[in-house]
């Protein structure tokens, strides 16, 4: 304390690095509350645990909420007409039939159907590549592209494709995907609620870390209250204890997780790892996780303040 | 400066530990607060120094009836008040120095604005090598003498002591009183809580007796 102007006194200038050095130095010691004890090492330990369960819990609602939007912005501009084969009629004839009307139908931008070595391609991933699919007797497909913003009225035009030809069935893909979506939806709720359930047991903890402290150093709080700080001067202290631990567990519990997120990535790019595919975090995704250390520094250091201030109230 | 009018006192639902107390410490008095063990001297002291609340009666300091003055304007009473504490109070895991000066730095005040004075205070008491101990290193004399120095670096307008020269020997015991004199004649009250006759003796300052809770007053 005493020698921190040292450099200053000699007449040297600072460099940068010193200077900061100099700073973190003086705001290490310049704190009044002891350092860290072995309640501090537990909260940070705990904080840590909550950081990293939020935060795989926030990557997993931006995966999501991603994947819902993509799969959105891909299935509502697109249809896929389904042509069985019939007896009554040859499977071009049914194929033409539907191209005439989408041809005649506002707002379809592209038409095409798919030639049957595409549609078996499309059944390899689950018959394998045999030649045995030759013989099936599949259905014809046709792609549909809509123009952007495009509204068509799809009862209608399924009703006009059905009397067209027999056999032909319109699929606008809007079933799958709304349980999709559905599903989305509630995993992102899920997320929500963990995220706010985390919030509110760090808030609990923290409160008894800090009551157990108070408790510890009520001492200092003492003498500190007896030689005329406020009640802001003594929170102050005690917050930015706290706010340092919270800082250093969400730090932690932050390293934790981006290096969970970045082993989910590679497991899923190798293949195999997983029954379903696993998109992982974008680049562009893992800065909100940032936002989970701050939250919790926050959290920690409001609950240790509203804890102090109540403490000190309750002095005379 | 400090008026205090049928006090009473009790901890919890426990019996009353003052009973009556009425006094008037003028400003720049200097007096000794004498009794035996338990007759309630550190009680009346904390009363004094607003860390407890009577449960009857009026406490005047400064001018301000304590039971109607706003809590938030109570720190900068506290601030006029300097206290050596009888189990000191230092804080272990600040040094000597940073103990002496935590009044100055609670009061906002830029370290570079007292760091002399502190420094002077701390080799006037004999701990001017021993600025960096921790108080845990220091003799239980040392620990008194820094106690001291904490609760006259603000140069308060009002000093209480209780049982300031406990751990010291004589001589160290009528410097410290020399201090407390010397402040005195620059204008701060003192009132020294002491069981040692002999430094009672020493000066010509009238004395509150307690007993059984009860005050009494002899020039």
């Amino acid at each position: 304390m005493t020698d921190s102007n040292a450099a200053s006194e000699t007449g040297h200038p600072l460099g940068w690095p010193e200077k900061i050095g100099k700073f973190l130095q003086n705001r290490s010691r310049t704190g009044i509350m002891p350092p860290a004890d072995i309640t501090g090492a537990t909260l940070v330990l705990v904080v840590a645990a909550m950081c990293y369960l939020a935060c795989l819990a926030l990557g997993a609602m931006v995966t999501v909420t991603r994947s819902a939007s993509d799969w959105t912005a891909q299935l509502e501009g697109a249809l896929t007409i389904q042509v069985k084969p019939h007896n009554e009629i040859a499977l071009e004839d049914q194929i033409s039939a539907a191209l005439s009307v989408l041809d005649g139908t506002n707002g379809i931008a592209q038409a095409q159907a798919l030639s049957s070595s595409d549609v078996r391609a499309l059944l390899d991933p689950w018959l394998g590549e045999s030649r045995d699919s030759e013989d099936l007797p599949l259905p014809a497909l046709i792609d549909v592209e809509l123009e952007p913003g495009a509204i068509v009225d799809m009862s209608r035009l399924a009703e006009r494709l059905a009397a067209a030809a027999p056999g032909i069935e319109l699929d606008t893909h809007r079933q799958w995907l709304g349980e999709l979506l559905s599903a989305a939806r509630s995993a992102t709720w899920l997320s929500i609620a963990i995220l706010t359930l985390i919030a509110l047991t760090t808030g609990a903890i923290v409160v008894f870390a800090t009551q157990a402290s108070l408790a510890a150093n009520h001492e200092t709080v003492e003498v500190l209250h007896l030689v005329g700080a406020q009640d802001e001067f003594v929170a102050n202290e005690i917050q930015r204890h706290f706010f340092h631990l919270g800082l250093r567990g969400g730090a932690s519990g932050l390293g934790a997780a981006t290096l969970t997120f970045l082993l989910i990535s590679w497991l899923g790019s190798e293949g195999g790892a997983f029954l379903l595919p696993v998109p992982g975090l974008g680049l562009g995704d893992y800065p909100w996780l940032i936002t989970v250390p701050a939250a919790i520094a926050l959290t920690t250091t409001a609950a240790a303040r509203i804890t102090v201030l109540r403490a000190l109230r309750r002095m005379i | 400066m400090v008026r205090f009018e049928n006090v009473g006192m009790r901890y919890g639902m426990g019996p009353e530990i003052l009973r009556d107390v009425s006094f008037h410490l003028e400003p720049g008095s200097l007096h000794f607060l004498t009794g035996p063990s338990g007759a309630g001297k550190t009680s009346l002291l904390k009363l004094m120094f607003l860390a407890h609340k009577p449960s009857r009666g009026l406490i005047s300091m400064f001018g301000n009836d304590i039971a109607t003055t706003p809590r938030d304007q109570l720190p900068g009473l506290r601030r006029r008040i300097g206290v050596v504490f009888q189990e000191f109070k230092l804080l272990e895991h600040l040094t000597t120095y940073e103990n002496v000066a935590l009044p100055l730095k609670v009061a906002g005040r830029d370290e570079s604005d007292y760091r002399a004075d502190v420094k002077e205070l701390l080799t006037w008491v004999g701990l001017g090598e021993r600025m960096q101990a921790r108080p845990s290193t220091l003799s239980g004399g040392e620990q008194q003498r820094a106690a001291i120095a904490r609760a006259v670096v603000g140069r308060p307008a009002l000093l209480l002591a209780d049982e300031p020269t406990g751990n010291v020997d004589p001589e160290m015991g009528q410097r410290l009183l020399r201090l407390f004199i010397e402040l005195n004649r620059l204008g701060t009250s003192v009132l020294i809580a002491t069981h040692d006759h002999a430094l009672v003796e020493s000066t010509a300052a009238p004395e509150l007796i307690i007993q059984n809770g009860e005050l009494t007053y002899r020039d």
